[in-house]
């Protein structure tokens, strides 16, 4: 274990009423070797930047001055929750979890505002979907649980507004370690869209985000759920999505993740009732001198469940990119279809992805197939648009755009599809007028 | 107004055109005909100025500018246009905002305003069946997947939407049937005006029944050969290139 853990662990108060749980955390962290290189599962990223960087978990002093409009850019009616540098911004928000107005049939509980019977609720589902013990950060997560949210959609109950939890990040968050958890419960044939939102404002500052969601579905329920990085380049993030899916489940998420000093984020999906289905898109953008580490894991434990996962990534300048893609099929998970395709578009000679699609199959009527491709871009089809009086710069945004473009078609959303794309040639480095050819 | 002197260019430093003059004025349809691996698609493609193609002597006039001068989008907006004899796929990107991107270029250049969505693809959608092909192909990526006809008729489409001052089409009549070679035609003659220029580079006297050319050359080991009238074409059809290496 680092020395660090224990000094976190200091600096912050657990809630007393999940102290059991915050110990239990705790302790598998410190029964196994802090997570190097050395290990495969932490293969292609270091945590020594978080391990010395001297984050300091106590609160912030200070909430900084935030305009509304830089927490709610996309254009979307939500119940947007706010927080910024880690901490809960009332004044942003368009809800109060202390006193929330909220349809029938949807609860949002701040886990420091649970009454009684929501404690042991939140006492029995929290972390039941983090099965395995090297999922380390996010047993230091519940070690060092001071806030949370409980998101509940009652059964037979379709929540059509999505509920948005925004962090944002200022000058504030600079040397801050900050640390968040999200539990959704959907009842029986409930429906959700939840919209993950991480930004940073321009200032430089450095800080680390420690944050865990899980999604625990009941049989038929329908999550749509959308994790959004764009913080600035020298914040940190380790972040994981834990999810179970019982019978008829379905669970479909679209990421958008931006590369940075360290961003490290893991997918866990079980499925753990028949004909429960899983769809993860998502696009990867990484350039400088950035790191994104993406590593997604499908548990399929019970037969005729289905798993369809895109992730397409475009890395420029010296940016380092994996993805690390396993489908775990079960002996008894008969069945089964699963699909997984990860593409990558290398923008310069200096840019690096290690890419590794998986599959485990344990059972013997299944129908799997996986691929992995890494291409630059194309020289011809430069040449050909530059051919029309397209600049090179303009062919560059396109290609790229193209090659992306088909996971962003099938974000649902429409408005943050439209705030997805010039937020993407912005990134780029692009001026947004290079978009102009879209329709 | 475009002005090609003693033409010397390279790729990968062997010598291709070796010498090639050819002069268009506004009006023109100029064909140049010529044996496999004679420099056609080359000097297409130094005209377009294409990466990897060096000029290494002569001269190149468009208009009083020297064209080897300029990028390839510029001499493109300066309403120079290349059908590619492989037109290239594009997976990704829509044919339809491909024309839009090459458009609004070319307007900018010119100072003009873009053409708003509306008014933009209602011309797409004329230009689509003018060249017979289905408005789907709007929608698809660029020539993705499309047959080797398709793609021909898609250079076209985009030559009519940029209403470029010379067009040069590379074999654009190869690998079609007689009724795609007359849609071919009848979108080339449909744009032949005063002021538009065209070198029809062909393979075949054929298409040449329907593109009537003022002028036919004989492209042969980088240099022009031969030129003359139309009626050069029936004599090449009839007589192969044989002859030019017997001349030599
Ligand atoms: N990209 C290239 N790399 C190397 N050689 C080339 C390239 N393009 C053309 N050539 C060579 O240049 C010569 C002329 O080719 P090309 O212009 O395509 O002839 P044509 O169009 O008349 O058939 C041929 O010998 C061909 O092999
Ligand atoms: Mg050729």
């Amino acid at each position: 274990m680092a020395e660090a853990v224990g000094q976190w662990l200091n600096q912050v108060t657990p809630l007393p009423w999940l102290q059991e749980k915050s110990s239990e955390g705790a302790g598998v962290v410190n029964s196994q070797p802090w997570p190097t290189p050395k290990a495969e599962y932490w293969k292609y990223t270091s945590l020594k930047h978080i391990e010395r960087g001297g984050f300091d978990f106590s609160a912030i002093e200070q909430a900084s001055p935030v305009s509304s409009e830089a927490v709610s850019i996309i254009e979307l009616d939500t119940f947007n929750l706010v927080f910024v540098d880690g901490q809960f911004r009332a004044d942003l928000s368009n809800l109060d979890p202390a006193s929330p107005e909220l349809p029938e049939g949807l609860d949002i509980i701040d886990f420091a505002h649970a009454d009684a019977g929501q404690q042991a609720f939140i006492r029995d589902a929290l972390h039941s979907t983090v099965q395995e013990q090297k999922h380390v950060l996010a047993h230091l997560s519940v070690a060092m649980l001071s806030q949370g949210l409980l998101i509940r959609v009652a059964p037979e109950t379709r929540i059509e507004k999505p509920v948005q939890i925004t962090h944002y990040t200022t000058a504030q968050a600079d040397q801050k370690g900050m640390q968040h958890r999200v539990l959704v419960h959907l009842g029986h044939h409930a429906e959700l869209n939840l919209v993950e939102m991480y930004g940073s404002d321009d200032s430089a500052h450095t800080g680390w985000m420690n944050q865990v969601t899980e999604v625990i579905q009941e049989p038929e329920s329908a999550m749509q759920h959308y994790r959004l990085h764009q913080e600035q380049q020298a914040m940190a993030h380790t972040g994981a999505v834990h999810v179970t899916l019982d019978k008829q489940a379905r669970f479909n998420s679209f990421l958008l993740g931006y590369g940075g000093k360290l961003k490290r984020l893991d997918y866990v999906v079980h499925h753990e009732g028949p004909a429960a289905e899983c769809n993860l898109q998502g696009v990867y953008l990484v350039n400088q001198r950035q790191h994104f580490d993406l590593r997604t894991q499908i548990e399929h434990k019970v037969p005729h469940c289905l798993t369809d996962e895109v992730f397409r990534g475009i890395i420029d300048d010296k940016g380092l990119a994996v993805f690390n893609g396993k489908i775990h099929i079960h002996k008894h998970a008969q069945k089964t279809l699963a699909e997984m395709s990860n593409r990558n578009l290398l923008l310069s000679e200096n840019a690096q992805i290690n890419t590794k699609p998986e599959l485990e199959i344990y059972a013997d009527d299944v129908k799997c197939a996986h691929g992995a491709t890494i291409s630059q871009m194309d020289s011809d089809a430069l040449v050909y648009l530059r051919s029309r009086g397209i600049s090179a710069a303009e062919a560059a945004v396109m290609l790229s755009f193209g090659f992306i473009n088909e996971i962003l078609m099938t974000i649902k959303h429409p408005e943050i599809l439209g705030y997805i794309r010039p937020s993407i040639v912005r990134r780029f480095g692009q001026d947004e007028r290079l978009m102009r050819h879209l329709l | 107004m475009l002005s090609i002197h003693n033409l010397e260019a390279s790729v990968e430093d062997k010598p291709i055109l070796k010498g090639l003059s050819l002069s268009v004025k506004p009006g023109e349809v100029h064909a140049i005909m010529g044996p496999n691996g004679s420099g056609k698609s080359t000097l297409g493609h130094v005209l377009a100025g294409r990466e990897g193609y060096e000029v290494t002597g002569g001269s190149v006039d468009f208009f009083g500018t020297d064209l080897t001068e300029l990028e390839p989008e510029e001499r493109a907006r300066e309403g120079l246009f290349l059908a590619f004899q492989y037109p290239v796929e594009i997976p990704g990107v829509s044919n339809l905002e491909f024309l839009k991107a090459a458009v609004d270029a070319k307007r900018e250049h010119a100072g003009l305003e873009p053409l708003d969505s509306v008014s933009f693809i209602r011309t797409a959608r004329e230009s689509c069946q003018k060249v017979d092909l289905e408005q789907s192909f709007l929608k698809r990526g660029v020539n993705e997947g499309f047959s080797g006809g398709e793609k021909k008729r898609n250079e076209l489409l985009q030559m009519m939407m940029l209403e470029p001052k010379i067009a040069i089409l590379d074999e654009t009549d190869s690998g079609l049937d007689i009724d795609a070679l007359q849609v071919v035609a009848k979108g080339v003659n449909a744009m032949r005006n005063e002021e538009r220029g065209f070198v029809v580079v062909t393979h075949y006297q054929r298409l040449l029944n329907y593109i009537v050319p003022d002028y036919v050359h004989v492209l042969a080991g980088g240099r022009i050969v031969k030129s003359g009238g139309k009626e050069l074409a029936l004599q090449l059809e009839s007589e192969g290139y044989g002859w030019l290496e017997a001349d030599k």
